[in-house]
């Protein structure tokens, strides 16, 4: 698997095959959707985790994975199935580790698609250790 | 990847999308995905391909409230896998039980061998491998349509 850290942020050759596959109010869409899907994400993982409810926690480091991966962000879709890879293995220490990697990735990926940082970035207490 | 999965890389005729377009414009298209940005991709691509109804749905309850329920039946699914309330593979399960003809591509990060042999099992007739490019999914809705290029 390809580390994540050496990924762009941002994979410009999927971004210009999108323009080219989308018309322009899905293009524009689609980004919008992509924002709102990151933090609602980090938000369901952060909660999950405080829970210790690793099928929502699961289901949201896979979903998070897809929609990244479909346009583009390949840095924050490499990690997210590097983690994918932890959830199947139950092995949740290390994607407790990573959680500061994870919101600062994501943080990147929302300042790509012109959003600011996540809705609770001052409160990651909520992400036992 | 196993082979009954459609590559990213497939590659695509300009006929062959003209076909698809005039096999795809009359059929109802159902998009079943939980995060709101592969749902807007997915329908705005097949959309571009020449769909003109297209329904989207944010898991298999709600495929089914606004499809099935309602007495209207989808002639081709495009559906990821996980998803919370009803996944994937209990949508195809429920849609393959009651309505045979239907085609059912499943859309996923899933792509080893036991997942595919799973879905074939319960019917599946198209499986794309995320992340998919418009190629992948219009070779595969070729396929289950039956158009060549």
């Amino acid at each position: 698997m390809a580390d994540w850290r050496q990924a762009p942020v941002v994979d410009d050759a999927v971004t210009t095959q999108l323009r080219q596959d989308l018309d322009e109010d899905d293009f524009v869409l689609v980004h919008a959707a992509l924002a709102d899907d990151i933090r609602g994400r980090m938000a369901e993982l952060a909660a999950a985790l405080a829970a210790d409810d690793t099928e929502t926690a699961r289901r949201a480091i896979h979903s998070l994975k897809g929609a990244a991966l479909n346009l583009g962000h390949a840095r924050l879709g490499l990690l997210c199935s590097h983690l994918n890879q932890c959830a199947l293995a139950s092995d949740w220490s290390a994607i407790r580790s990573a959680w500061n990697d994870l919101r600062a990735v994501s943080s990147a990926s929302l300042a790509a698609l012109g959003h600011g940082g996540l809705a609770f970035d001052g409160d990651s207490s909520i992400v036992r250790h | 990847m196993p082979a009954f999965i459609v590559p990213k890389e497939a590659i695509m005729s300009e006929k062959l999308e003209q076909a698809i377009a005039a096999a795809i414009a009359d059929k109802l298209v159902l998009v079943v995905e939980d995060t709101s940005s592969s749902r807007i991709l997915v329908s705005g691509l097949v959309r571009g391909l020449g769909a003109h109804r297209v329904v989207s749905a944010t898991d298999g309850v709600d495929a089914l409230a606004k499809t099935v329920d309602k007495g209207l039946v989808p002639d081709v699914v495009l559906c990821d896998w996980v998803m919370p309330n009803m996944d994937g593979l209990e949508l195809l399960t429920r849609i393959k039980a009651a309505h045979s003809a239907v085609k059912f591509i499943m859309m996923t990060v899933k792509t080893e061998a036991e997942a595919v042999i799973m879905a074939r099992q319960h019917g599946v007739d198209g499986y794309v491998a995320k992340p998919f490019s418009r190629d992948s999914l219009m070779a595969s809705l070729a396929k289950v349509l039956g158009v060549s290029g």
